[in-house]
């Protein structure tokens, strides 16, 4: 059974299968918009998450959204994403995607 | 569960004046060679040796490769273990790591664990120009090349992201068929997932607590065996889990023995992974200068912190031990910041050899497939470090080496039962 099966949020889970599917489709770059995505959705339904989660200085972060070419940012208060490039590797992406989940089923637990 | 020593080669400048004298690194490296040797004799089974740059004082093992070839003609059992290669190709190129790796396995008679990584701070990145965004990139596409030619005749050439190369035949070949078992640095816990997806091990240096080891070693034989792809020609299903060390006749005398050991570690790690300056108190106070390169004393800062500031200093000075619930309770919720926090208080493995056995069993019970000591580390005797391997490797390796093989690799081979890929490992 994917990881993703136990998130309780249809609208997050539809989103984690998206990327996973996207993974087995060799599209890395998509799954880790997809990724943004739900990381988006869940920081509607937790706020608290978006300052957690955004860099308050250069420091090597382990438990944070990771910045590997997709970054989470503040743009005027709110959660935004900037991408640094459009090409990512499977592993990257699945950094995403496993980020994601995990903060998925951390949360509604 | 077996048993390995783990590398960095710490220096702490001496506290009384501004740097090393000039033998001390030499004196490091063959006081390391002893207490690998007396560890292969006693029947310790890995021995890790660390690739970082730049960071004097935390560490000082930057060639790697050198010290493992010289262990690969002074020791007749223990695996080497390269903890990790960086795979940057700035660093090193996919073809050098190939040649270099391969030679090793040659000359130690197929001893070699290929342990791979990022590399870390800005302050070694930065010294070869690396983007740290692209680090991740970088190592998949260093290793996934860099398996390949040693063990494809000839390597077809590639066209990358972050290198190029033309055919060429990468020689020589590994000993170990198709290439030495492979695994990669996992300090974000995502990491640790990907590497069951790619077939190899896991080195966990997070400084996990029994608990979260049995959660994640679920997870990840789940990996291997549902999702898979493997980035080798033959898969590594193993994790690793790095614990602090000192063995002594007393709980206290062991913990007097470590010293601020695991606090230096803990600080001069935590100093190079913090941006220059950047590192603030709530008032904005700067917790750690700006690093003069040769210059900065990282050991005089350390020892000149309050009391309250160094890491496990006063459950140290106190000679007690944390219980996991007292480290629980009390730790941050920041990752980094919390394996600094384990790294300096966690007694796990230090203590007398009874202590020791009781506490490690826990990891035993969840799994874990190899425990690495770190007891080089801040101003450890060399003595002391001594009596400690050999304590443990008298007192406690023996019954967990015999469970290894009664107990856990049938575990392991119901866990990799069905699994259709080959596999290269030494668990």
């Amino acid at each position: 059974m994917a990881r993703y099966d136990d998130v309780h949020d249809e609208s997050v889970r539809t989103l984690l299968e998206q990327a996973t599917n996207e993974m087995r489709g060799g599209d890395p770059a998509a799954a880790v918009h997809t990724c943004c995505d739900a990381f988006g959705v869940l920081m509607k339904q937790y706020p608290d998450l978006f300052e957690e989660n955004l860099p308050a200085d250069e420091k090597v972060h382990h438990q944070q959204f990771p910045r590997f070419g997709a970054r989470l940012v503040s743009v005027d208060g709110q959660p935004g994403f900037e991408f640094d490039r459009e090409r990512f590797s499977i592993g990257e992406a699945f950094t995403y995607l496993d980020f994601t989940t995990d903060t998925a089923l951390k949360h509604q637990a | 569960m077996k048993f390995g020593l783990f590398y960095e080669l710490q220096l702490p400048r001496p506290l009384d004046q501004e740097t090393w004298d000039p033998n001390a690194e030499k004196q490091l490296i063959e006081e390391m060679f002893e207490q690998v040797q007396l560890a292969d004799r006693l029947g310790y089974d890995y021995v890790f040796f660390v690739e970082h740059h730049f960071l004097e004082e935390y560490a000082h093992s930057t060639a790697p490769e050198i010290m493992l070839a010289g262990l690969a003609r002074t020791t007749k059992n223990i695996r080497l273990g390269h903890g990790v290669v960086q795979m940057p190709p700035q660093v090193n190129h996919p073809a050098r790591v190939a040649e270099r790796v391969s030679s090793l396995d040659l000359i130690s008679g197929g001893r070699v664990e290929f342990g791979t990584g990022e590399g870390a701070s800005d302050a070694e990145l930065g010294g070869y120009n690396i983007d740290r965004t692209l680090k991740k990139s970088m190592w998949e596409e260093g290793t996934r090349e860099c398996l390949r030619m040693m063990s494809e005749t000839p390597y077809p050439g590639f066209d990358g992201e972050h290198f190029s190369m033309p055919e060429r035949n990468v020689i020589p070949k590994p000993m170990q068929s198709p290439h030495p078992p492979v695994w990669v640095a996992a300090s974000r816990r995502e990491t640790t997932l990907l590497a069951a997806r790619f077939g190899i091990g896991s080195m966990g240096f997070g400084f996990e607590t029994p608990e979260e080891t049995a959660v994640r070693v679920g997870e990840y034989y789940r990996l291997i065996r549902e999702e898979c792809f493997p980035i080798g020609k033959a898969i590594n299903p193993g994790l690793f889990v790095l614990n602090q060390f000192m063995a002594a006749e007393t709980d206290e005398e062991a913990v007097r023995r470590s010293a601020d050991g695991p606090g230096f570690f803990s600080y001069s790690l935590g100093y190079y992974s913090t941006t220059r300056g950047t590192s603030r108190t709530a008032s904005g106070e700067r917790m750690i200068d700006e690093h003069h390169a040769g210059v900065t004393n990282i050991h005089r800062a350390f020892d000149e912190l309050p009391q309250e500031q160094k890491d496990g200093r006063l459950q140290l000075s106190d000679a007690k031990l944390m219980t996991a619930e007292e480290i629980s309770a009390g730790e941050p919720e920041n990752e980094m910041a919390k394996a600094l926090y384990r790294a300096a208080r966690s007694g796990s493995a230090i203590g007398t050899t009874d202590t020791i056995r009781e506490n490690i069993k826990r990891y035993e019970d969840a799994h874990t497939d190899i425990m690495v000591f770190n007891a080089q580390c801040g101003a450890r005797k060399h003595e002391h470090i001594m009596e400690a391997i050999e304590r443990f490797g008298k007192d406690v390796l023996p019954e967990f080496a015999e469970r290894h093989e009664t107990v856990h690799r049938p575990w392991r081979a119901q866990q990799l039962d069905g699994v259709p890929y080959e596999i290269n490992s030494s668990i």
